[in-house]
C-alpha cells in the first residue's frame, strides 16, 4: 500500500498550490475540501474554476460530473458490500476512492478481512491525502520539477489490473474498456472513461454468457 | 462563502455517487444477468481509468507518440504479468519512465 502514501504527495502539492495561489478559496475551506469531497480530481476541478471566478453552478456541476464515475465503483462494489454490516455499508462508501476501488476490488477475502482491508488502505490514503494537502498549501512544490510523476498513476493500476483478469470475459472487458476509452479520449472531464467502462461491461458480460450457451 | 458551499454540495455529491448502489441495493439479490454484468464492471472500468489517465488530455495519438509512456506501459504490463504483484510492476515500469524520460 505504500504507493497511496507516495502518490498523494505530488497531487497534494498541485492542490495546495491551485488553492494557495487563490482569493476565491481560503486555505482552510480548501484543505477541508479534502475531508468533504475526498477526491483529487474534483477538488482540483472545483478549485480551478472558483479561482477563474466562474461563480458558483460551474464549479460545483464541473467537480460532480468529473466524480460520476464513482457510481461505476459503486455498482462495481455491491457484491463486496452485501455481506458486511449496515454501518460499513454507510461508512465504506465515504472511502471510495479510484487507489481504493483499485486495491480492494480486486482483493479477495473473507467479510471481515476484506472489511479491514478496505478500512485500512482507505484510511491510508485519506490520512496521507489531509497531510499532502496541508503540506502542498504551506509548502508548495514539495516534489522536484525535474522529477516527472505524471506516469505513476497509471503505472500503479496497471500493476493491479493485469493480475486480476484470470477469465476471458474479464480480459475481454478489460481490452474493450481501454480501447474504448482511449478512441474517445478527447470527450471532457473523462466521459470517454464512461463509455469505455459501459462497453467493456456489455462485452464481459456478453463474453459469459456465450460461453454457458 | 461561495467557495465552502461549492466544497460542500460536492462532497455530499460525491459521497451520494458513491454511496448509491452500495446503500440503494443493501443485501437484495438482482435480476441475475445485472448481477453477472457486475462482475465485468471492476475490470472495464479499472481498464477504463488507467486508459483515460495514460490518453486525457493529448489523446491517444499524442500517448503512441510518447516513447517512455508505451515503453514503461509494455514493461509495467509485462512485469504484473510475470510476477503478479503490482509493487514491482510499479517499480519497473516507472523505472522505464523516468529513465527515458530523462534520456530522450
Amino acid at each position: 500500500m505504500l504507493p497511496l502514501v507516495i502518490l498523494a504527495f505530488p497531487f497534494g502539492a498541485v492542490l495546495g498550490l491551485a488553492i494557495a495561489g487563490t482569493d476565491a478559496v481560503p486555505n482552510l475551506v480548501g484543505w477541508l475540501s479534502s475531508s468533504i469531497i475526498f477526491g483529487g480530481s474534483a477538488q482540483l476541478t472545483a478549485v480551478t474554476l472558483l479561482a477563474s471566478g466562474a461563480g458558483f453552478f460551474p464549479p460545483l456541476v464541473g467537480a460532480l460530473v468529473v466524480n460520476v464515475r464513482h457510481l461505476m465503483y459503486s455498482a462495481a462494489m455491491v457484491p463486496r458490500f452485501r455481506a458486511q454490516p449496515r454501518w460499513f455499508r454507510w461508512f465504506g462508501p465515504y472511502l471510495l476512492l479510484d487507489q481504493n476501488f483499485a486495491l480492494s476490488s480486486i482483493k479477495e477475502a473473507e467479510p471481515d478481512e476484506w472489511r479491514a482491508y478496505y478500512l485500512g488502505a482507505g484510511g491510508l490514503a485519506w490520512v496521507a491525502w489531509q497531510i499532502a494537502v496541508a503540506v502542498g498549501i504551506a509548502f508548495g512544490p514539495v516534489i522536484p520539477a525535474s522529477i516527472d510523476l505524471s506516469f505513476a498513476v497509471p503505472a500503479l493500476f496497471i500493476g493491479l489490473l493485469v493480475p486480476s483478469l484470470r477469465t476471458r470475459p474479464a480480459v475481454l472487458a478489460a481490452v474493450v474498456g481501454a480501447l474504448v476509452t482511449a478512441v474517445f479520449a478527447g470527450v471532457p472531464n473523462r466521459g470517454g472513461m464512461l463509455i469505455g467502462g459501459a462497453a467493456g461491461v456489455i462485452v464481459g458480460t456478453w463474453a459469459d454468457l456465450s460461453s454457458d450457451s | 462563502m461561495t467557495a465552502f458551499w461549492v466544497i460542500l454540495l460536492a462532497g455530499i455529491g460525491t459521497y451520494a455517487a458513491r454511496a448509491a448502489f452500495i446503500v440503494g441495493v443493501g443485501e437484495r439479490e438482482m435480476p441475475p444477468i445485472v448481477e453477472r454484468g457486475l462482475l465485468y464492471v471492476g475490470p472495464a472500468v479499472l481498464a477504463a481509468l488507467t486508459a483515460s489517465l495514460l490518453t486525457s488530455p493529448d489523446g491517444l495519438g499524442a500517448y503512441l507518440e510518447s516513447v517512455p509512456e508505451v515503453a514503461a506501459t509494455i514493461v509495467g504490463g509485462a512485469a504484473a504479468l510475470r510476477f503478479r504483484r503490482f509493487d514491482v510492476s510499479f517499480t519497473a515500469a516507472m523505472a522505464v519512465f523516468l529513465v527515458l524520460t530523462a534520456a530522450l
